[in-house]
């Protein structure tokens, strides 16, 4: 009697992990679902730039790429930092917050405002048409969130771009 | 006629627990993190002010009688199993300081040998609060981030000390932990190396000082930008070493060296993560005889502000 109990409160106890495995698993199918539905998405995004924008800034984009920032991968309206770090958006989510606050992120475009990419260390901020940015809080805030903010490229509505370095 | 019940029962527990296993491994293939002595996240939060709790739920626990490394015979169906749900929490000031706090709620039951009899016992309730003050040292380098940790702790005698099987012995412990992770957009790895010295608490009863050591490798497996999701699977080794207890000590504390190892698979989505992990005891050593550790599984979810 006392062992059929065991072996009741066993299988209980694998039927219960194997019910949370398959449901780890579902949930990763689902999510690696939306992730090529995200590829897909961002290659019609690139095909839609205009790189003529880019083109026309060709003398100061060489500065931008010592920068470690690629011209080409920017929009009008948007800022692109090199974070040294940031390699996992779970951990990068203070960065994320933090950038938020700033009243010139426009939270309607991109990931609310924010977009990251840990492949190479690249957060990309939407800014709202006309208003100023304010990049040394942008690197302060990549900082207080755990990160170390290395350069920015900034591109106005006009497409006028401008490189910054964070200070060592 | 028991034996005919049982031999079919087995196997189907058998089967159980292959495929179980089966699915835990494929998943490993597949793709890995981890939290050894770490309270809470290691990584995460790692912003000023930011903040974090997280349920976990621990077991353990088993009814083979060990002489020394020797498996023997218990007639006396000797065992001792343990349920632990801890509820922790961190607050980060900045990415090198944090405190953190773990406070579990036990419910254990085993059966004991008094006076040549096997007599079972069991208690519930809240055990010893956990106090934590990891100090870290970050390093961004590229596409590569890494930190060491400092930790000293304090266990707290918040737990209930009496009766015939206490939840704590009631003392005053001082913990210190040593540790290194290295996290690049594939791989992660953490090394932990702790000690608690502990006290004599109430009652005489002194559980003995334990040292341990963790290592988990693990991979990225997935992530996703945009929707900020992902996968680590890992593997995690740990090794214990917990000094005998004194006579007077009647808390589930049993001593021994302990080395356990299994698979580890975190999911996050967003600010919420989950985690589960099972272990086996592939090494253990007694101080005499004593019921082994068992096998440890663990399930937590956690969300970071």
């Amino acid at each position: 009697m006392r062992v059929l109990t065991k072996y009741k409160e066993r299988t209980m106890k694998v039927d219960l992990y194997t019910k949370i495995v398959l449901t780890a698993i579902g949930l990763f199918l689902n999510v690696t679902g939306d992730s090529k539905l995200t590829v897909i998405k961002d290659a019609v995004a690139v095909d839609r730039y205009d790189y003529k924008q880019y083109q026309q800034h060709s003398e100061t984009n060489t500065e931008f790429l010592s920068g470690g920032v690629d011209a080409s991968e920017i929009k009008p309206n948007e800022v692109i930092m090199e974070v040294h770090g940031v390699v996992c958006s779970f951990c990068a989510q203070g960065v994320k917050k933090k950038l938020r606050k700033f009243k010139f992120v426009d939270r309607n475009r991109l990931n609310k405002g924010i977009s990251m990419n840990m492949k190479n260390q690249r957060i990309t901020v939407a800014i709202k048409s006309g208003e100023k940015v304010d990049v040394q809080g942008l690197f302060k805030a990549v900082l207080s969130g755990g990160y170390e903010p290395i350069s920015a490229l900034i591109a106005d509505e006009d497409g006028n771009i401008r490189s910054v370095k964070a200070d060592a | 006629m028991k034996m005919e019940i049982l031999g079919p029962l087995k196997q189907m527990l058998r089967v159980q627990l292959i495929i179980f296993l089966s699915i835990v491994l494929s998943i490993f293939m597949v793709s890995i993190n981890s939290f050894a002595g770490q309270p809470v996240m290691d990584m995460a939060p790692r912003w000023e002010g930011g903040y974090g709790f997280q349920l976990r739920y621990e077991s353990y626990g088993s009814d083979i009688l060990l002489d020394g490394v020797s498996k023997i015979d218990n007639p006396l169906d000797i065992k001792n199993f343990v349920d632990k749900i801890w509820l922790e929490g961190v607050y980060t000031f900045d990415r090198s300081k944090r405190i953190t706090f773990k406070l579990p709620f036990i419910g254990q039951v085993r059966t004991k040998t008094i006076s040549g009899i096997g007599v079972k016992q069991k208690n519930s309730g809240v055990s010893d609060l956990v106090i934590g003050l990891p100090l870290k040292k970050y390093f961004n380098r590229g596409s590569e981030t890494s930190n060491w940790g400092f930790t000293p702790s304090l266990r707290l005698p918040t737990g209930s000390y009496s009766g015939d099987y206490p939840l704590s012995d009631g003392s005053w412990d001082l913990g210190l932990g040593l540790s290194y992770s290295t996290e690049t957009f594939k791989f992660y790895s953490l090394y932990d190396l702790f000690y608690w010295y502990n006290t004599e608490g109430k009652r005489n009863m002194r559980e003995g000082n334990e040292i341990g050591f963790d290592i988990n490798w693990g991979i990225h497996a997935f992530h996703n930008s945009k929707e900020n999701s992902g996968m680590f699977l890992m593997w995690d080794i740990g090794a214990r070493h917990h000094e005998k207890p004194n006579a007077f000590t009647l808390t589930s504390a049993s001593g021994g060296t302990h080395v356990h190892t299994g698979p580890v698979l975190m999911l996050y989505r967003e600010t919420m993560m989950f985690h589960v992990e099972y272990k086996w005891g592939v090494y253990e050593k007694m101080k005499g005889i004593n019921t082994s550790k068992g096998n440890i599984s663990q399930i937590s979810a956690g969300i970071t502000f």
